[in-house]
């Protein structure tokens, strides 16, 4: 009996410190932004598989998706959602075009600001020596694992962006909150760098 | 710790298993039949949604579409990131979007939405959740007054579920795909006509039926939100 309590002790001991551990520390934003950026910076392109969800106040269960996304330097953004919601996006430099696949319906719509990644992009291609304009950021790190919180300064429909990545440039998960409590987490899986992308990679049909 | 004590509680483990085991795998969630007879108080889907109109424009989205008897509705249009595009509430009657990204919304009475806007076909939806039943039992079709006052002709299935509706004026409702969800049989496929050559193709998917949304549900927050007339809404 005496062995099982000393054994418990030390199992919660070892617990409580490895926990402690793993409380990431805050770094300067500055600082975080700059891991990001020396993370992708030999990256030419990149894909990876996402599953997307989005809790809706309107509705008990959250809604689920699965797709990939694949990147392409300077300015290509493509990601496509498994059915039965099946839809393909394009983002080429400012123009974003839909493919709603099963339905066969093209369209163009206007990209809400804060999805607009053209800004993000030529902030990142330079070192970073200071936080963007219009937002507010919060960094920290845990071991590989970084985290970067964005708030828009300007009040909008979103209320900050959480994007978690390792220093190595893989990106792990961002969350968008809504002003209105809903929100969507978008979760990166077998993130690959430089696979040699090309333009047939990032078309609608 | 002696071999016999070990012993001992590796038995029990394995009997604990044997015990649980079964139970998990004979554990069914409860099914509620569904009667053809049940009504809709409410709904909430996620959807896929498709506005043709009769000069060939198409526009087609998915989001999340609720419903609660009599006539509210509330439609959100969310963008493949996820975010919400338009947020639209309506009675059949009214008729508030708001654009979240550009702080403002469009209000005021279907009337008021030129003459071919796709969003004018949504004072349909009204018409369209009203759950007509045959006169008498095995009935195939029915001449009947709908909720919105107009004599039409409904076509009923093989369990008495409407299959097709035509109003006068030529707009007419398909029904299809119909599942039983919580003890409901609820269409996942709606095709509406206006009689004027547009559509509107409604897919459910993943539906939760009579898990009675609150009246905020259905009231949209414009707090510090620019409210302008329906009349200047330019497109969709």
């Amino acid at each position: 009996m005496r062995k099982i309590f000393r054994y418990s002790i030390l199992l919660i001991s070892f617990t409580t410190l490895f926990l402690a551990n793993a409380h990431a520390a805050s770094i300067p934003a500055v600082e975080g932004l700059e891991i990001l950026r020396k993370g992708l910076a030999d990256a030419e392109d990149f894909t990876a598989d996402i599953v997307q969800e989005k809790k809706l106040s309107l509705m008990k269960r959250p809604i689920r998706s699965k797709g990939m996304v694949r990147f392409r330097k300077p300015g290509l953004f493509f990601m496509e959602m498994s059915p039965p919601h099946a839809s393909r996006m394009l983002l080429r430099n400012d123009r974003l075009e839909i493919l709603m696949v099963k339905e066969g319906v093209r369209q163009e719509i206007p990209l809400p600001q804060e999805e607009n990644l053209q800004r993000w992009l030529s902030f990142l291609s330079r070192p970073v020596t200071r936080i963007p304009e219009g937002v507010d950021i919060r960094a920290e790190r845990n071991a590989d694992l970084c985290t970067l919180t964005i708030i828009p300064r300007k009040k909008g429909q979103v209320r900050e962006f959480v994007l978690a990545f390792h220093v190595d440039g893989r990106l792990r998960e961002l969350e968008i909150k809504e002003h209105n409590n809903d929100r969507t987490t978008i979760r990166f899986l077998n993130m690959r760098k430089n696979v040699g992308l090309t333009e047939r990679d990032f078309r609608l049909e | 710790m002696t071999k016999n004590i070990r012993y001992r509680l590796a038995g029990l483990l394995l009997l604990s298993l044997a015990l649980i085991l079964p139970g998990c795998a004979t554990h069914k969630a409860a099914v509620v039949p569904a009667s053809p007879d049940a009504p809709i108080e409410a709904f909430t889907s996620r959807v896929s949604i498709t506005l043709k109109t009769a000069d060939g424009k198409q526009n087609s989205m998915g989001g999340v579409l609720a419903y609660r008897a009599p006539d509210r509705f509330r439609f959100v249009v969310l963008s493949p990131f996820g975010l919400s595009v338009a947020d639209i509430v309506t009675d059949g009657q009214r008729l508030t979007c708001l654009i979240p990204s550009r702080n403002i919304a469009f209000a005021g009475t279907f009337s008021d939405l030129p003459e071919r806007h796709p969003l004018r076909q949504l004072a349909m939806l009204p018409w369209v959740v009203e759950r007509p039943k045959p006169g008498s039992p095995g009935e195939v079709s029915t001449r009947r007054k709908s909720i919105a006052g107009l004599m039409e002709t409904v076509y009923f299935n093989e369990i008495c579920l409407p299959q097709r509706r035509v109003a006068e004026g030529g707009a007419e409702v398909r029904y299809d795909g119909y599942q039983p969800v919580d003890g409901v049989m609820l269409p996942t496929g709606i095709e509406l006509a206006n009689g004027c050559g547009d559509t509107v193709t409604i897919r459910l998917d993943e539906p939760e039926v009579n898990q009675t949304p609150d009246d905020k549900d259905f009231t949209l927050d414009l707090t510090d939100v620019t409210v302008v007339p329906l009349t200047e809404m330019r497109g969709f």
